[in-house]
């Protein structure tokens, strides 16, 4: 059942006010806080004052908006106004934001408290959480192995309990990836369908805001909240229809495909039990079409050479001036900017920063972001032409292997690789959907990816709620160890 | 493989400083996420690829709005003066 239903109903029924919810949580925050380190800020009198007026809502007979009282937490890159927002960098440890990201707007307008700020990946860029600089978070499910990434801070909040759901984002996999390696339900919306407007910028043409909850009827309330045009981000349109009224419409009929290319080097528990969720699928009516993406070894390199192109010129804003971590002391303008952001970037974003200075240097640009465009468009064609013609939706891992140990050391390259499966659907904009299926033979979770058209978030979050009913929610695993309330 | 020249090129062109000490262990890494990043070289594009894609942005009207204000857009400056942000490190 939807935890977001559940606590609401608790909320109406008078099992608890709104204010014991937001204390209860911040109580589990104040013992688990620090062990899995899933916050950055916590902003307890913030969440307690919006609890306080749905209390007062629920006093006078008011109904409340779908996820009113329920408390839930933003990533750190999403702008908060007057709260902290650090994207896990020492180059904005400081910095207050003077305005609301669109999504929280429209959160806050349905008095959501807000528990904290979760921590991530610096400025979004990693698989692990590892290179926040206030150390990575941990995985409830086996403290000694990392969150994933980048959301990493909004997987463990939810996982262990620590927040009803969250808000993540996504340029890569950030939010899919950390929900497998967590067992929670994640939504990359189709690019377009929730608005950009006070996300910190990563890399523009792939970043998307999206939900992490125990399950996929919150997802869909959640993404139901946020999906709505918003003149301030020009790539903007809004979901095409919401979500929640189409959950029950079931897989029936519908061609989902499958593409070898996507199981290649895939651990094998983790093949087995995507296979065996896609043949669950087909139990419940669901066709299974064979299709193949040989374009998709390119899809790595392309996402990296885009994302990186993109934030080397988005971060350049960061100069010491405006904001941010700024040194006292320099020979004149130039030394300052430069020492301000050596001092300010961690060594992964200072990696990504001269990997996109260099692909769009005189001399390379045509060898390397050129021909990323270019292939850009024919992975595009690809999945379009060999890939949906023939089938509604794509199944797939939603990683290739289960949640790595902290610490373990994998080259720059070697991290990368983990997203092989997540950055299509950023490079084409659509819409896709990780959910639990599974554990391996340690007890990790796995998750399961769901790729839809265009603007079909509808469509996807309905097949999600197919497997997962079908599955009993057998494998949410996240309700087994913490989510208390 | 990168020369030191070239290195410091890309280096000083992301405003960013590096030790020399550093730069051999640098080097390695962005070759060889450079390498990996060539793997583009050898795929084929699909000739329709090469035609103007749909714009990203759906269009519509400017619209004159009220801007952010200047005494809050300062707050986060390091140092600002009669409304402005003060840029350089001027030695100090």
């Amino acid at each position: 059942m939807s935890k977001i239903r559940s606590l609401q109903q608790k909320l109406i029924r008078g099992d608890l006010s709104a204010t014991e919810l937001t204390q209860a949580y911040l109580d589990a925050i104040a013992r688990d806080g620090q062990t899995l380190n899933a916050y950055i800020s916590t902003t307890p009198e913030l969440a307690l004052e919006t609890a306080a007026k749905v209390d007062a809502k629920l006093r006078a007979g008011e109904t409340l908006a779908p996820l009113e009282g329920v408390p839930m937490a933003l990533k750190d890159n999403i702008c908060t106004q007057g709260v902290r927002t650090t994207c896990a960098s020492r180059m904005l440890d400081n910095y207050v934001p003077i305005y609301n990201a669109t999504v929280w707007e429209l959160l806050r307008a349905q008095n959501t408290p807000m528990l904290g700020k979760c921590n991530m990946d610096e400025f979004a860029m990693g698989s692990t959480c590892e290179n926040s600089y206030i150390g990575g978070a941990k995985n409830p499910h086996d403290l000694s192995r990392v969150a994933g990434g980048s959301s990493g801070g909004s997987a463990s909040a939810v996982a262990g309990g620590l927040a009803a759901w969250t808000l993540g984002s996504d340029t890569g996999g950030s939010i899919r990836q950390p929900a497998s390696f967590c067992g929670l339900v994640g939504l990359k919306p189709t690019y377009g369908a929730v608005s950009r407007y006070g996300l910190v910028a990563f890399a523009s043409s792939l970043d998307q805001i999206g939900p992490l909850a125990t399950c996929v009827e919150d997802a869909a309330l959640v993404f139901d909240a946020i999906s709505q045009r918003d003149a301030r981000d020009m790539t903007s349109r809004g979901a095409r229809e919401p979500a929640l009224p189409r959950l029950h419409d079931g897989v029936q009929g519908k061609r989902i495909g499958i593409a070898d290319e996507f199981f290649d080097g895939a651990q094998p528990d983790v093949v087995q039990a995507v296979t065996a969720g896609a043949k669950l699928l087909e139990a419940q009516g669901a066709e299974l079409v064979k299709v193949s993406f040989p374009r998709l070894k390119y899809a790595l390199p392309v996402y990296y050479i885009l994302a990186c192109a993109e934030a080397s010129s988005n971060l350049s804003r960061y100069d010491g001036i405006r904001y941010g971590t700024s040194v006292d002391t320099a020979n004149d303008l130039d030394d300052m900017i430069c020492r301000s952001r050596s001092e300010g970037f961690g060594a992964e974003v200072k990696r990504r920063i001269l990997l996109g200075t260099f692909v769009l240097s005189s001399g390379y640009f045509d060898a390397y972001y050129h021909k990323a465009r270019l292939l850009k468009e024919s992975l595009i064609r690809e999945l379009e032409r060999d890939v949906f013609a023939h089938c509604d939706m794509l199944l797939t891992p939603t990683v290739p292997m289960t949640a790595l140990k902290s610490g373990q050391a994998l080259s720059p390259v070697g991290t990368y690789l983990t997203d092989i499966c997540t950055v299509s659907a950023n490079i084409a904009g659509l819409p896709a959907l990780s959910v639990p299926c599974g554990k391996d033979v340690e007890g990790l979770p796995i998750g399961l990816q769901l790729i839809g058209k265009h603007f079909e978030d509808a469509q996807l979050l309905a097949a999600g709620y197919a497997f997962e009913t079908a599955s009993a929610g057998s494998f949410l695993t996240s309700l087994e160890m913490g989510c208390r309330l | 493989m990168f020369t030191e020249a070239e290195l410091k090129k890309i280096i000083g062109l992301a405003k960013l400083y590096v030790d020399d000490a550093e730069l051999p262990e640098l080097a390695r890494e962005l070759e060889s996420t450079v390498a990996f990043a060539g793997q583009v070289a050898g795929a084929e594009v699909e000739p329709a690829a090469k035609e103007p894609g749909a714009p990203l942005s759906a269009l519509r009207d400017d619209v004159i709005a009220p801007s952010l204000d200047r005494a809050l857009i300062l707050e986060n400056a390091r140092k600002a003066e009669n409304g402005f942000f003060v840029a350089g490190g001027g030695g100090k």
